[in-house]
């Protein structure tokens, strides 16, 4: 058999393309199969499908949808529902007179609340939500390792184990094409071969594709099942809450955290204002979904009794 | 009204974890409300369902939580938990929620102790004068709070109008008359036992709360017939009970 090594420069390049796509469909494969198969998720934990999420679980839930920025989108629908800001065109503002009442906040609430009003002392008309958003996941961030950790224990993101796999799968692919790039570069340079610029271009292709296979998924397998029936099992809930009848701010954050801040009655808008889509001529690759609108609670003043919890009819 | 076959197995899977998680303290379950009627839109109403229990405290309740959660969560089933001595209690306090039951409801399971419960007619025009006048004031009060704006006075009438056909739906029952099991039929029975005019009530026969919203102007005209309509009803009643 020859030695690669010992091909003609169009033959070597031939083989090395065939080679280099044959190793990273192998990787590819290795990563799926890694993805499904390296699962540790304990069985009956709280994250798992048929137990239904606390409402305290809701910013965990928005984690593990969409990391820091969906927590970060989330917060600001509820704090915004509450009326400690709102968005006026296209700028997030505090109302003449906010909410003065943090009682009912979470401590994430809280901090991404003072963020964005120390922020807005400097800038009295005003943030872009863009800029909002941004002090907010800053704000955030330090404060989803928990989540993160308890998310990773039960298996719903990727841990210290599988990261170290998909870590080895894509070096793997590194090493065995772009490894076998750098002897023929050395064969080539020490027979006084100067047309080696191709086989560095592949080289550096092959290096970019290995990095992405190192990339960590967003989730695990199980933490996409179990967002899948997150989604299937709030149906009733999120009809509830985005027609209006719904309104206490609980159920609202945790319909917000599974589905999305577009959902709440009165923000189907907020999350293009938070995050613009792309400019046209760009990728197109916009966030922003259906659903529902209006404006918010059911009761009024009035007089009378309101029933029972909630009636018929 | 379509057959709601997944509806009813979820009724069926929550009778069935209601019986395990609630033992010899669960005595009843019904189903009441629009699915027990026959007027119900999928993905639209709610599936209202009465769970009595013997005793009702906090410890005795919890177990049923993980259950009845996931039922609201999954298919909007709202339960309305009560022992039979709070029964008697919303007879007087809310008898037309009680009447409204009694008069339909399927039982899913056991005994729901709804048989030896009388609601005075009385007390059920007093509530329904309540609601209705009740009504009238927050949506007077809805359409000045939140500047007119057309969504939401579209969903100020269209959240009311279920509630003001069930006290509708109960002054016809008070006079003996049989009731249709469709909105549209109870507003025409209505008008005619109510004096209403055709003028006063056609507008809002067709109304479903699966609607979408019609233009801004529509829906000012809507909510002002709404207004005068129950104002009249109001009037009416008031004048009736002397």
């Amino acid at each position: 058999m020859t030695n690669p090594l010992d091909l003609r420069g169009p033959e070597f390049l031939s083989f090395y393309l065939l080679y280099g796509i044959a190793v990273f469909l192998l990787a590819g494969l290795a990563r799926l199969i890694w993805h499904r198969t390296s699962e540790t998720a304990p069985l009956g934990t709280r994250w798992s499908p048929g137990t239904y999420p606390a409402e305290g679980d809701a910013y965990t839930l928005a984690y593990l949808r969409g990391g820091t920025r969906e927590v970060a989108v989330t917060v600001l629908g509820r704090l915004m529902a509450e009326g400690f800001f709102l968005l006026e065109g296209e700028t997030l503002r505090q109302p003449q007179s906010p909410s003065a009442d943090r009682s009912r906040l979470s401590a994430i609430e809280q901090a991404a609340l003072d963020s964005i009003s120390s922020a807005l002392e400097s800038h009295p008309l005003g943030l872009a939500p863009p800029q909002a958003l941004s002090r907010v996941e800053s704000a955030l961030e330090p404060r989803m390792a928990e989540a993160r950790r308890d998310l990773e224990t039960s298996g719903l993101m990727p841990g210290d184990d599988q990261r170290r796999g998909y870590r080895r799968i894509g070096l793997g692919a590194i090493l065995l094409v772009t490894g076998l790039g750098l002897a023929k570069l050395a064969v080539a340079l020490a027979r006084g071969r100067s047309n080696v610029q191709i086989l560095i271009v592949l080289m550096i292709v092959a290096t970019f594709l290995g990095l992405k296979l190192m990339q960590l998924p967003a989730r695990t397998a199980a933490g996409t099942r179990y967002l899948k029936w997150l989604r299937e099992s709030h149906q009733g809930l999120v009809q509830m809450v985005s027609s209006g009848r719904r309104p206490g701010y609980g159920e609202l954050v945790l319909v917000a955290a599974i589905f999305g801040v577009e959902m709440l009655p009165g923000f189907t808008t907020l999350r293009q204002a938070l995050i613009p889509p792309p400019p046209p001529g760009g990728d197109g690759g916009s966030s922003c979904s259906s659903s529902s609108c209006s404006s918010g609670s059911g009761c009024g003043g009035g007089c009378g009794g309101g029933g029972c919890g909630g009636c018929g009819g | 009204m379509e057959p709601q076959p997944e509806i009813e197995r979820a009724l069926e899977a929550l009778v069935v974890q209601l019986r395990e998680a609630g033992g010899a303290n669960l005595l009843g379950i019904a189903l009441y409300g629009g699915l027990a009627k026959g007027r119900f839109t999928p993905g639209v109403s709610d599936v209202n369902v009465l769970i009595v229990l013997a005793e009702a405290g906090l410890e005795r309740v919890l177990p049923l939580a993980p259950a009845l959660t996931g039922a609201l969560r999954d298919f909007r089933i709202v339960p309305f938990v009560v022992t039979p001595e709070d029964l008697r209690a919303s007879a007087r306090l809310f008898p037309g929620k009680i009447f409204d039951i009694q008069e339909s409801h399927r039982v899913l399971w056991g005994d729901v102790h709804l048989s030896g419960i009388r609601v005075s007619a009385e007390d059920l025009l007093l509530r329904a004068r309540q609601e209705i006048k009740n009504t009238e004031l927050r949506l007077r009060l809805r359409a000045v709070e939140r500047g007119g704006d057309p969504e939401a006075l579209w969903r100020g009438l269209m959240g009311s109008l279920p509630k003001i056909t069930v006290n509708l739906e109960t002054l016809v029952r008070l006079k003996g008359l049989a009731v249709p099991p469709d909105r549209p039929g109870i507003l025409r029975l209505a008008r005619r036992e109510l004096g209403l005019t055709a003028e006063q009530i056609e507008p809002f026969v067709s109304l479903r709360r699966a609607d979408s919203r019609p233009e801004d102007g529509e829906v000012r005209r809507l909510y002002a017939a709404w207004l005068d309509l129950l104002g009249f009803l109001s009037r009416r009643l008031e004048e009736s009970a002397g």
